[in-house]
């Protein structure tokens, strides 16, 4: 359970909002303006921090600056009613992790706040990638080493089969490029017997084999790539 | 338009006309009375050699001494005006005075004065200038031999008061035509930009509202393409402020029927005692709130693809194949069949953020209209040296007569929610700040082609 701060000035947003993220198991609470928003991270840890740029009295922007000044670590996702880029620019480079224009989907929102708290709880290779896929089997990878487990049991993995599934499972409903993957493979050193671009197909068909029966499967999206989903229940 | 401080066309064209005609009046003064000098120096040059010749003859010698035959008619002449006086020395040896008026000083030590032309010098005499003019005269014979000088003198002031006389005579009428000329200068002037003070008549007191064109019947060459230049711009303004006016009604009323939808059902589900009819009425409420929502997000784009566009070079084939793959889950959830075709990579000059937004409405279009369990692709391509953007679906696609409307702004082809009529229009709007177009086919067998033609490849 995280414990996430919302700073929105517009009530029926703010009540919706906190309602929802309750629902989804977060801890909630809410500041109407920057003030009270400062005062309230000053005294009080929150996994994360859902801001809207639009505030009175002390601006998101200012809110922002000043919150990565104290907590650089703090995720901050940004709700902006403005979508001019400049807008957007700025939010971004004031330190926003994320950033989402009004009006947003719930469902997206919760998506982009999942993501956000997990990559803050993975700092820099230093956790373990984890999903959890239909009929709670469980897959996790080691961030540094071709190693993953499948429901705590040892799967084997070469190299560039664990770097893959690492993109993926790291994007997990999202759609990784052919050339995002080929990347990663050129950074790293050469599998014997393989090297031909080609080859990606075999590598997923081999990945597609040892994820059966884990409720996780690896979809082809035309000339896009190939994205990782969770089979529905 | 900035003015400078002071800087008025008027005063400029004076300033430059009339500045030469006061450096000439100078100028011509300056050289008259130099002219004039030297003419007066001339004569009094002339008249001063003749008199002492004239005077010289009259010193005879006479035994070891001298008769100066001077007759008083003659010296009646040589002192005739009181002011204008004339003096006379006669010395012998050179220097020693014999007789005369005035005692004059001889010549500069580097002029040898001879018996037949003159030195002639100025001296100050009295605090006076004179002109002097000196010659030496040999008499007696052999051993006796004895040299004589004359001198005659006049004072400058004459020459001085000739020139003056002269220049004033010069000036005074070059003053009456320059006042004249300048007159002219004046008068042309107002005429010339009387043109430009009509057409600054017309254009004050003008608001916002008053953008008719400027009536320009008489007017130069530069004013009136002045004129035309302006009427272009008022044509230009006239036709985007109705546009915008037009765009904005059109919103109002567009966004009125959502709301409208939304009272209606949060009234009806205030009264609603029942649970489940409330769930129906409170979903309606959220299809009409997302629906207003769709709706403000186009007419944003459509705003913002009214802006100013800076085309610099993107990379389509890249930026759909990302666009694509950020569609790809709602696909997914639509039981759609999205996938890209095409270029690896595709440059042409584009505006990034429309050409994505134009990309995204296609997709949106296509995901929403086509139906689950159809085929929707994106397709990048380089044709005849254009940039083809496409998405092609095999959903039902439209009839002939509806493929003319597909572009216009608030048309839609059916009643399904969520649509707002504005995602196509935004695409053609998108293609033609690109210098190019959109059109709208039947594929085959059967579906909906929306293809997006971009001006030059890179």
């Amino acid at each position: 359970m995280s414990h996430l701060l919302i700073v929105e000035d517009d009530e029926l947003l703010r009540d919706g909002l906190c309602a929802q993220l309750m629902r989804a198991g977060h801890n909630v609470s809410s500041a109407v303006d920057g003030a009270q928003a400062q005062s309230m991270l000053e005294t009080t840890r929150f996994d994360a921090v859902i801001l809207d740029l639009g505030l009175p009295v002390i601006d998101g922007v200012a809110v922002l600056k000043w919150i990565r000044q104290r907590l650089a670590a703090l995720p901050v996702l940004v709700l902006t009613a403005r979508d001019g880029i400049e807008d957007r620019v700025q939010g971004l480079n004031a330190g926003a992790d994320d950033y989402l224009t009004k009006p947003f989907d719930m469902a997206e929102l919760l998506a982009r706040l999942q993501a956000m708290l997990r990559r803050s709880r993975m700092p820099a290779f230093g956790g373990t990638l984890e999903v959890q896929g239909a009929a709670n089997k469980r897959l996790r990878l080691d961030p540094n080493l071709p190693l993953g487990w499948l429901d705590d049991e040892p799967m084997e993995l070469t190299r560039r089969e664990w770097s893959l599934l690492s993109l993926l499972v790291g994007n997990l409903g999202q759609v990784v490029g052919r050339e995002d993957v080929l990347a990663v493979w050129q950074s790293e050193p050469t599998e014997t017997g393989t090297g031909a671009s080609n080859a990606l197909e075999v590598y997923v068909h081999r990945l597609r084999r040892k994820l059966q029966d884990s409720g996780l499967s690896i979809r082809n999206v035309r000339g896009l790539g190939y994205m990782l989903e969770m089979d529905p229940p | 338009m900035t003015t400078a401080a002071g800087f008025s066309l008027k005063r400029q064209l004076l300033l430059w006309l009339l500045l030469p005609q006061l450096i000439l009046w100078l100028m011509g003064g300056v050289l008259a009375f130099r002219v004039a000098m030297t003419y007066a120096e001339k004569a009094i040059d002339q008249s001063l050699t003749q008199s002492v010749r004239s005077l010289a003859r009259q010193v005879k010698p006479f035994g070891s001494g001298l008769l100066v035959d001077f007759p008083k008619a003659a010296q009646d002449i040589l002192e005739q005006d009181p002011k204008d006086r004339v003096s006379y020395m006669v010395s012998s040896p050179p220097g020693s005075f014999l007789l005369g008026n005035s005692k004059l000083p001889g010549p500069p030590a580097d002029a040898t004065p001879t018996s037949s032309e003159p030195v002639l010098y100025n001296v100050e005499l009295d605090g006076k200038t004179m002109r002097v003019a000196t010659i030496d005269v040999s008499f007696g014979e052999g051993p006796t031999q004895q040299r004589m000088r004359v001198q005659v003198a006049k004072s400058l002031s004459v020459q001085e008061s000739i020139a003056r006389e002269l220049v004033r005579d010069v000036l005074f009428p070059l003053l009456l035509l320059g006042a004249f000329m300048s007159f002219l200068v004046f008068a042309g002037i107002q005429r010339g930009l009387a043109p430009l003070q009509r057409l600054e008549a017309q254009l004050a007191h003008r608001n916002a509202a008053a953008l008719s064109p400027i009536e320009m019947t008489q007017a130069p060459e530069e004013v009136h393409s002045l004129a035309t230049a302006l009427n272009q711009l008022l044509t230009t303004l006239r036709r985007s402020l109705s546009q915008e006016k037009r765009f904005l009604n059109d919103a109002a009323h567009q966004l009125r029927t959502p709301l409208a939808g939304l009272i209606s059902q949060t009234e009806l589900a205030m009264q609603e005692k029942e649970p489940e009819a409330l769930q129906r009425r409170l979903a309606k409420v959220h299809t009409g709130a997302q629906r207003s929502a769709h709706l403000v997000h186009q007419l944003l784009s459509l705003a913002r693809t009214e802006a100013e566009v800076a085309l610099l070079p993107v990379d389509a084939a890249a930026l759909a194949r990302e666009v694509a793959r950020e569609w790809t889950p709602r696909a997914v959830a639509a039981g759609v069949d999205l996938g890209y075709e095409g270029e690896e990579s595709l440059t042409v000059p584009a505006d990034k953020l429309l050409l994505r937004e134009a990309l995204s409405n296609l997709l949106d279009n296509a995901i929403r209209y086509a139906g689950r369990g159809t085929t929707v692709t994106l397709r990048a391509l380089h044709r005849d040296g254009q940039c083809v953007l496409e998405v092609e679906d095999n959903g039902p696609g439209l009839s002939p007569s509806d493929l003319q409307h597909v572009f216009e702004r608030f048309w839609r082809a059916s009643e399904m929610p969520g649509g707002c009529g504005l995602g196509l229009a935004i695409v053609a709007e998108i293609a033609q700040r690109h210098g190019g177009a959109a059109i709208a086919l039947g594929a085959h067998p059967q579906g909906l082609l929306i293809r997006l033609q971009l001006r030059g490849t890179l």
